[in-house]
């Protein structure tokens, strides 16, 4: 009764041990993106193998040599730098995204604004830190309505990623946080957010590039770009709350 | 609108008052070709916001010129279309000095979209009504970075746009028959500034779409 799945054992090992000799190895393409693309890349192709973070710490992993085959970024930054460097083709738009506040649902602070941030005694505030886009775009938006001391005159954590973010707020460790729109729909059942002005949103538009290095599933990688640019991918990235570029 | 007590309104008044008359056409003239001022800190809001403002200011003299003049005129003679042409020329100017100052962070076509309300265009006085209060708001923030802008040459060059954005607000009260000076003009701070301009600015065509909540 052993003998049989033990053979069976066997000839997958062999099995396995040719495959992995073979000079092209079937692996899934590895999609390196932004953490706020975290539920809505899966929905548009559950094949990948994909790895969220924040784009900057992204980046870097691929400058020095991660198995990326595309990166997706947050902001444009991160792949012009990689383009520059001949790490990656041409970076193309194919998101935007809006900053909101977020507060736990039970709203301890009682905050209906970002103004309220300003007021009373010092508050525990999530933000990301200065190198990753969220972080950048939190702190443009502050400079524009002349609300820096936002950061100064309250409790500051310093997320590595808009992930850290939400958590810290929907776990009320934070009383606010700035996400984007799209992070704060994922988690609207622990977090409410608060609309910021428009005319003081920074542009956010998400980029990606195909990764160029030795061993590169370049295919794959393409078939990908073209499923998020697809009437679908569009249409699921709508969905989620993204904008979207003119065709 | 956050409170200010009569010596501080009296004080920023007199700020914006001296600033104004330091400023003027040598200076304006010289602006052109200095080097970008360099704000400091949050000092950087003042142009971002004042970008935007001039920008909703250039989009209302377009429509109010195009009103006046494909509409029945709205009652404006040529020589006041010229005068409000004057005024668009001189937000032109304002924006230049702007994003001369900004440079890359400046607000770009397509970041938003300008939407004025289509009674602001309805009738001779609700166009004047519209130009007076959107440039007593614009002027009004100058007037606080005036005193409160933490370098020089922002306050330096807030100076001069409040000496022509006040140059502007006489001549449209005068065009709405009042008195070239109708009253002090009064600082307007950061939160009453944006709640105001957001009112005329909606998302870009490439934003995400608006949808209850936040």
């Amino acid at each position: 009764m052993l003998r049989k799945p033990s053979f069976l054992i066997l000839v997958a090992a062999a099995a396995v041990s040719m495959v992995a000799a073979l000079p092209v190895t079937a692996h899934a393409t590895t999609v390196y993106a932004a953490t706020s693309l975290r539920d809505v890349f899966p929905r548009i192709d559950g094949g990948m193998t994909f790895s969220f973070g924040g784009s900057n710490t992204l980046q870097l992993q691929i400058e020095r040599g991660a198995p990326a085959d595309v990166f997706a970024s947050a902001s444009p930054k991160e792949p012009q730098a990689l383009y520059r460097e001949k790490k990656c083709g041409r970076p193309a738009v194919f998101a935007t995204n809006v900053l909101v506040l977020i507060v736990p649902k039970s709203n301890p602070a009682a905050i209906t604004s970002v103004y309220d941030l300003k007021q009373g005694s010092p508050k525990r505030i999530a933000v990301g830190a200065a190198g990753v886009p969220v972080g950048g775009y939190t702190r443009q938006l502050l400079a524009r309505m002349r609300l820096g001391r936002v950061l100064t005159q309250n409790v500051v954590s310093s997320e590595s990623n808009v992930g850290g973010v939400v958590t810290k707020v929907a776990l009320g460790s934070a009383v606010a946080g700035f996400v984007y729109t799209t992070d704060s729909k994922i988690a609207s059942d622990r977090v409410r957010a608060i609309r910021l002005p428009t005319w003081a949103q920074p542009p956010i538009r998400y980029e990606f590039c195909i990764v160029q290095r030795p061993g590169a599933d370049r295919a794959g990688a393409q078939a990908f770009v073209n499923k998020v640019r697809s009437a679908r991918g569009r249409r699921l990235l709508d969905a989620a709350g993204f904008g979207l570029p003119r065709r | 609108m956050t409170g200010v007590d009569r010596a501080t309104f009296l004080r920023r008044g007199i700020g914006g008052a001296l600033a104004a008359s330091a400023a003027g056409l040598p200076l304006t003239a010289r602006a052109g070709a200095a080097t970008p001022v360099r704000p400091a800190g949050e000092d950087i809001g003042f142009f971002q916001w004042g970008a935007t403002a001039e920008l909703v200011s250039l989009a209302f003299y377009d429509r109010a010129l195009h009103e006046t003049l494909d509409r029945g005129a709205r009652g404006f003679s040529p020589a006041e279309r010229k005068r409000l042409q004057l005024a668009r020329a001189g937000d032109a100017e304002h924006l230049r000095k702007l994003r001369f100052t900004l440079q890359g962070d400046a607000p770009k076509a397509g970041d938003f979209t300008i939407a004025l309300p289509d009674s602001t265009f309805q009738s001779r006085r609700s166009i004047l009504e519209f130009g007076v209060t959107l440039a007593e708001l614009i002027a009004g923030v100058y007037l606080d970075g005036v005193t409160s802008a933490s370098d020089a040459g922002t306050r330096a060059l807030l100076g001069r746009l409040l000496a022509s954005e006040a140059q502007q607000i006489s001549a449209l009260h005068v065009l709405a028959g009042a008195p070239a000076t109708a009253g002090l003009l009064r600082p307007v701070f950061p939160q009453e500034a944006s709640d105001a301009l957001d009112r005329y600015i909606q998302p870009g065509p490439s934003a995400p779409r608006a949808r209850g909540g936040a």
